[in-house]
């Protein structure tokens, strides 16, 4: 398919060069941060941005741009797997509800449909009350949320594209339903769920800070978004630096992806549309 | 030339109403029709007439309610690769009948790709030959059909339909979507294969003209029956149904010293859901009689290799030729 519509969107640029920024700082986190993450020091308890510490120091004297880089660096690790898990069990099964349709779609949707309808954060909390804490059960505990939503884009869009007449064609061709869904549907369907999947990547990094902050997340003395947001709360007065990188760094991840997520929607109605 | 290939008999299709409890939609009902080997066989009607379904039936794509198909004088089964890629089809969308993401050799290989027809590497020269068949270069295999014009496309779909060798093209209004031009020059090219190759082709078409240039025989679908079959000609010089008499007359003539004909067809063709009893064009017929509304006329022979489904036509007894359509 042809690139060109795609560096030409402006905002499909910005996006994917914030990102770009953001993930080389998080691959090369150990390299860039000047100071250890996790190292306490009396000395600078508070202390605002200077330029050792460009975004100054918490209540307990830790460096905030090293928490910064190194939180961000798990938080896009548990976005990425959280949405890559979600694809690995939303996509199949989508193109197999939307693929077959009749009783098969019913059969699989009908429990895709219940997990949908119950609130994310709930879920989430209900499921780490049941699996424990850590970043991997946030991981799994985000995926779980995210997959009926995946498999129902997946389904929709499966849905149109089998109705098409050169599934048919393949159908008279002798092609077997398995090859069928995976060379001629899942590929001309996938768009809508690359789109979906990148809006739900800034998606993620919330529920991730959210279930930190509630203390369910990532557990210290490891550094999380959510995590500083939540420690940093009662020196917000004193030191609001502690409270307000992270937060930004936040914002701007999930900007940013949504940016990429609305460039590559354009992008991909402009050509369902012509096709 | 003559032999039958396809011999349908008593196929009927019925679908499902959604919401509307034990009710069916009678797509096609009842068809008995045989399809010569080598002929072209124009099927004409209006919309929701059941031409289409008939088709997808003859395609193996829609499973009929009840009823038969043979091939060669096999009950057709879709589930046999050999009669299935014995019947392939070209559509009348040449965008939505090539998958987009794949390039022409690709979608031409697909039949002898998924069926394991020839060594891996023959296939390659296949689908030169395929694509010389229809009028295209090589060249093209490697392009995508958002790259190419429609006409070129329809012969792409025509290519691919061609590459397992099959004995039955079903071409559902494959030229209706093209501008005029090239409807011409794709016309001309199934002509070419009949003459060329001895493919025999079902062209389903609501196009009069189309058929009139092109087949060899026709089939009138009325509400999922087929109510008069017979040579093209004669059928055009003098249509027996009152129906076909109304669709020939209704239909645009280049000739503009001819004046209009007096408005034979007035108003909708019945649903398919609730078909009218008797004989399905009694509503709108001229000369329907009081036995129409109740009785349904059967497909008789009127004349040398011509049927019609008519009450005021006197089958032709007696005649020296079996009865076949």
């Amino acid at each position: 398919m042809t690139t060109s519509g795609l560096t030409r969107d402006r905002r499909l640029i910005v996006g994917v060069t914030i990102l770009g920024v953001l993930v080389l700082a998080a691959v090369l986190a150990p390299l860039i941060a000047p100071h250890d993450p996790e190292s306490i020091d009396s000395a600078r308890l508070l202390r605002g941005p200077s330029l050792s510490h460009l975004f100054g120091a918490d209540a307990l004297g830790r460096d905030v741009f090293s928490r910064v880089l190194f939180a961000f660096r798990i938080s896009l690790v548990v976005s990425a797997g959280s949405v890559g898990l979600a694809l690995l069990i939303g996509v199949p099964l989508g193109l197999l509800a939307g693929y077959s349709g009749g009783w098969v779609d019913l059969v699989l949707m009908r429990p895709v449909d219940m997990i949908l309808v119950l609130p994310a954060l709930l879920l989430a909390i209900s499921l780490i009350s049941v699996l424990g804490t850590g970043s991997s059960i946030t991981l799994i505990a985000i995926a779980v949320i995210f997959f009926p939503i995946l498999a129902r884009v997946m389904r929709s869009s499966a849905q149109v594209v089998t109705t098409l007449p050169f599934v048919d064609s393949s159908r008279a061709r002798g092609m077997g339903g398995f090859g069928i869904a995976t060379r001629h549907v899942l590929p001309n369907a996938l768009g809508p769920v690359v789109v979906q999947a990148a809006i739900l990547m800034g998606f993620s990094m919330q529920i991730e800070a959210a279930l930190s902050y509630l203390g369910l997340g990532t557990q210290p003395p490891t550094p999380s978004l959510g995590l500083m947001l939540f420690e940093g709360r009662d020196t917000l007065v004193q030191a609001p630096w502690a409270e307000i990188f992270p937060g930004l760094a936040i914002a701007i991840t999930v900007l940013a992806f949504n940016l990429v997520g609305d460039g590559l929607r354009r992008h991909v109605n402009q050509h369902s549309s012509a096709a | 030339m003559n032999d039958v290939l396809i011999e349908v008999r008593g196929l009927t299709k019925q679908f499902r109403v959604p919401g509307r409890g034990r009710r069916r939609l009678h797509a096609v009902a009842d068809v008995d029709l045989d399809v010569r080997s080598g002929e072209i066989l124009g099927v004409v009607g209006e919309s929701g007439s059941g031409k289409t379904t008939l088709g997808r039936c003859l395609l193996g794509l829609t499973a009929p309610t009840s009823g038969t198909i043979s091939i060669g004088g096999q009950y057709f089964q879709p589930s046999d690769p050999v009669l299935r890629r014995a019947v392939q089809p070209v559509f009348q969308d040449s965008f939505g009948s090539l998958d987009p993401r794949w390039t022409v050799r690709r979608s031409v290989r697909e039949a002898l790709d998924a069926q394991g027809i020839g060594a891996p590497g023959e296939r390659d020269a296949r689908v030169t030959e395929l694509l010389e068949q229809v009028g295209l270069g090589a060249e093209l295999g490697e392009s995508r059909p958002s790259a190419l014009s429609g006409g070129q496309r329809q012969r792409v779909g025509i290519a691919a339909a061609l590459a397992p060798r099959p004995k039955l093209l079903v071409a559902d209004e494959p030229v209706s979507a093209l501008d005029v031009s090239v409807q011409a020059q794709i016309l001309n090219l199934f002509a070419a294969l009949r003459r060329n190759q001895g493919v025999t082709i079902v062209f389903i078409t609501h196009d009069l003209s189309v058929i009139e240039h092109l087949a060899d025989r026709v089939a009138v679908m009325y509400v999922g029956r087929i109510i008069e079959v017979g040579p093209t000609d004669a059928v055009f010089a003098a249509p027996a149904h009152p129906y076909t008499q109304a669709l020939l007359a209704a239909a645009p003539h280049p000739d503009p010293t001819r004046r209009l004909p007096p408005k034979l067809l007035t108003g909708e063709i019945p649903s398919p859901i609730d078909p009218p009893s008797g004989c399905a064009f009694h509503p709108r017929c001229p000369i329907a009689i009081d036995r129409c509304t109740t009785q349904r006329p059967a497909l008789l022979q009127i004349g040398p290799s011509r049927l019609a489904a008519c009450h005021l036509l006197t089958a032709v007894e007696h005649l020296p030729v079996p009865v076949t359509t």
